[in-house]
């Protein structure tokens, strides 16, 4: 026995150069880790790590939790859950560090800096600061852009420093397109409205039918509900909101409404609403959009995105429950005028109206089903698609909705999202033809796939990042947070794990987030 | 007790010697050259996984990022993954795993599935028909599914928690082919003349009737085996299984599947791997075959 363990000492031994010695950690996170009781990571309780499935998340986990064993001597577990499974548990604050991702709504810094505020829903931190709450309070009110910007600078700053979460890289927008596939554009926010794109040349499927991969389900499909990317995606083509993306630039256009004005205190918009009509036939009114906002911020609704309604006059009060939904400063003044009373100017409105929150929906489907109006046959909507069929995990049926109001312009007939969520298995499919839109390929051969011919990249207004539970020990010290954080390098994740052109993130809102 | 079996006219002028059937069992075997080589084998690949993670100086986590991806060389002699990590000490990691959940999960399923269809079949009338009529109950359900909502609400994410709850749930086939056999086996003479004898049931099943339906037994869990450890590879993709930095056989192999293009192919990801889990499954088959001619009764002439 002993003979042949030295013979298998041996066998290991030669030919392989000795190990490189072990990375010391950046001496000021050593310090804060030892100043905060665990010296040398010795006694640091063994955390989990939260992801929801998927390849590249795994191994940019493996990555965090290497460097905190070999820099920190730290252990941590990593875990994984299918994405709704996911965003319960992170709702709920069950876990310890998690995975995020935030796409910002509009091309400013506060889309992502007010979701650490105390009324974020999408905060799960725990983590607030009367500092913090000051200086985004102030950014709202502070008419001037340079001194605005600066306050939100110094925002971000006290969330660096006192680090409840820590940011990992910027996104870049990925997609491959087949050639037939016409009017895609890359845009700031890797927004791409069906309605515009056509199907012509060769190799174009027979039957008409659009096939994109759209990933993994959305956590809900209700637009007061829904507060990811790939409810987005589909919500945008079911309702129409005031404004709509354009397909060049993802820049608000008039869409249900027709023109808006602005006060010139920029307190009051008033928006006039093109004549059109719901699926079912029923007028579209300005009422619509009074219910439904009023929906979104009602406690009742149990929206965790609704703060991104809170520049509204009232939302906050009826968000905290101490006002009635209908003290919201939204009210019809006709059937076609809407005046909507903000807290403050926000100029980014018109980007915030393209956004699933702020659609309209059908009151009567609503209140006649409950939570099962969204599904097929019973969804009402007034967008350029009907969702025709809708089977969970495997596929989503669109197709033209003819009461739209401008039916003649759609392009496109029919379209199908499917739910491959492997992206190997996805890949797969778009090179055998039976997909023909991909946002997501394994990144493994990432650096490869980014120089096909097909492929067509954009800026994307997003940003990959951690958070930390603040509620459990030893994550309540900013000092284990900020140690934590440092020893992650950026650069090697999105230079050796992503190969896809993503930039590393020393901050936390995206360059395309700041003004040019 | 156990008479001497007098040796064969064609054994004449050697020393008659006493034979078993263990015995005889075991000289069949080491007879058949490819069983024996299997077993060899298999013994040799199980003790590098123990082994080789030990001894070798690169650890299983360490992530080399100026070598991701890289081929197979001097240093890393099957390559290194997407995270720079030695494909070599992780593959014989990912072994253990592989290892300890296709056999101790068979080991669940063969004790459970035998015990069940033995006495299934031996009590006969309304009890064998009810007992069976659960095992087609729970036929009809789902595997996977009960598999995942036991492990979801366990909460364990300990490994050995994998391993029995596959085997929880893989008896199924076994207790049907048990009781096939024994049922067979049930109204044979020698049967007959143990109950003469008045041997009780539970000896019965297990002295008489165990070692004449040996046979199909085994031939089915060298099969399970592997259907054991795709089983891990599964649940580990789900989250339920083995999670980072350890590592299994089906684990590798499914990164590796992903790693493979037209563009650029990162071969030794899942060649190595696969080789490994194809030489394994190559050598149980074997050495379920060799022992089913060896210790299969009827086969009473020893060549």
């Amino acid at each position: 026995m002993r003979r042949l363990a030295f013979a298998l000492a041996l066998l290991g031994g030669c030919g392989k150069a000795e190990p490189p010695p072990p990375a010391a950690a950046p001496p000021e996170a050593a310090r804060l880790l030892a100043e905060a009781g665990f010296p040398g990571g010795r006694g640091f309780p063994r955390l989990t790590v939260l992801y929801n499935t998927s390849e590249s998340h795994r191994k940019i986990a493996a990555a965090i939790q290497e460097a905190w064993r070999k820099q920190l001597g730290i252990e941590v577990e990593l875990a994984n859950a299918e994405w709704k499974v996911f965003l319960d548990r992170v709702n709920r604050a069950d876990f310890e560090i998690a995975r995020r991702a935030w796409i910002g709504e509009y091309l400013d810094p506060h889309a992502f800096l007010d979701l650490f505020t105390k009324e974020s829903g999408q905060n799960p931190t725990g983590w607030s600061s009367p500092d913090y709450e000051r200086l985004i309070g102030a950014s709202d009110v502070e008419p001037d852009p340079g001194r605005r910007l600066a306050l939100l600078e110094e925002a971000e700053r006290v969330l660096l420093e006192e680090a409840p979460m820590f940011p990992i890289y910027h996104y870049v927008a990925h997609n491959w397109v087949k050639p037939f596939v016409k009017g895609v554009h890359s845009n700031s926010r890797d927004m791409h409205p069906m309605q515009h794109v056509r199907l012509e040349g060769e190799g174009a499927p027979a039957d008409g039918v659009l096939v994109f991969n759209a990933g993994e389900e959305p956590g809900s499909l209700d637009p007061a509900l829904s507060h990811d990317i790939a409810g987005l995606k589909v919500l945008m083509h079911v309702f129409e909101g005031l404004a709509a993306y354009d397909p060049r630039d993802a820049s608000p256009v008039p869409a249900a409404a027709e023109r808006w004005e602005v006060s010139p205190d920029g307190k009051t918009w008033t928006f006039r609403l093109r004549e059109a009509r719901w699926s079912n036939g029923d007028p579209l009114t300005a009422a619509d959009f009074v219910y439904a906002w009023r929906r979104a911020v009602d406690p009742r609704t149990g929206s965790t995105y609704s703060h991104r309604m809170s520049f509204i006059r009232g939302a906050r009060a009826v968000s905290a429950g101490t006002a009635p939904p209908e003290t919201l400063g939204a009210r019809a003044a006709d059937d076609r005028t809407l005046v909507v009373e903000l807290d403050h100017p926000a100029p980014y409105f018109p980007q915030l109206a393209c956004l699933n929150l702020f659609f309209p929906v059908h009151r009567a489907t609503v209140e006649k089903h409950g939570r099962e109006w969204m599904r097929p046959p019973h969804l009402v909507g007034n967008g350029p698609y009907l969702l025709t069929s809708w089977k969970l995990g495997d596929r989503k049926l669109f197709e033209k909705n003819p009461l739209y109001r401008a039916a003649a312009e759609v392009k496109l007939e029919r379209f199908t999202f499917l739910s491959i969520s492997d992206p190997g298995a996805a890949l797969r499919a778009y090179d055998a033809g039976q997909v023909h839109w991909l946002f997501q390929a394994p990144t493994d051969r990432m650096d490869a796939l980014v120089r096909r011919p097909d492929y067509l990249s954009g800026p994307a207004n997003s940003v990959y990042f951690y958070v930390f539970n603040t509620r459990k020990k030893p994550l309540d010290d900013p000092r284990v947070r900020r140690a934590l954080s440092m020893v992650v390098d950026r650069e090697k994740i999105v230079k050796y794990i992503l190969r896809g052109g993503e930039t590393a993130a020393d901050r936390f809102v995206p360059p395309t987030a700041l003004p040019k | 007790m156990t008479p001497a079996i007098a040796a064969p006219a064609a054994d004449a002028g050697v020393a008659p010697v006493s034979r078993s059937p263990t015995r005889l069992a075991v000289r069949r075997f080491v007879r058949n050259r490819r069983a024996l080589a299997s077993a060899g084998l298999l013994a040799l690949i199980g003790l590098a996984t123990l082994a080789v993670p030990l001894l070798s100086p690169l650890d299983y986590r360490e992530q080399d990022f100026d070598y991701t991806l890289g081929r197979p060389n001097g240093r890393y002699w099957m390559g290194t993954d997407a995270l720079g990590r030695d494909l070599f000490v992780r593959l014989f990691l990912g072994g253990r795993i592989s290892f300890a959940v296709g056999l101790l999960a068979t080991t669940v399923s063969v004790a459970l599935g035998l015990a069940y269809g033995s006495v299934s079949a031996f009590a006969g009338g309304r009890t064998d028909n009810l007992m069976m009529r659960l095992v087609d109950v729970l036929y009809g359900l789902p595997t996977m599914l009960i598999i995942i909502i036991v492990m979801a609400f366990l909460r364990s994410r300990s490994v050995v928690t994998v391993f029995v709850v596959i085997g929880l749930f893989g008896w199924l086939t076994l207790a049907r082919i048990v009781r096939g056999q024994v049922l067979s086996v049930k109204e044979l003479a020698f049967v007959e003349a143990a109950r003469a004898l008045g041997v009780r049931a539970g000896p019965i099943i297990w002295r008489h009737m165990i070692p004449n339906i040996l046979g199909p037994v085994i031939i089915y869990s060298t099969l399970s085996v592997p259907a054991a450890m795709l089983s891990e590879s599964f649940l580990s993709f789900l989250g339920l299984g083995v999670s980072e930095p350890e590592t299994s056989w089906g684990v590798l192999i499914s990164e590796g599947a992903n790693a493979l293009g037209t563009e650029r192919n990162y071969w030794w990801l899942v060649a190595f791997p696969g080789a490994a889990l194809a030489l394994t499954l190559y050598c149980l088959n074997s050495i379920g075959d060799g022992l089913r001619d060896s210790f299969d009764v009827q086969q009473r002439q020893d060549r």
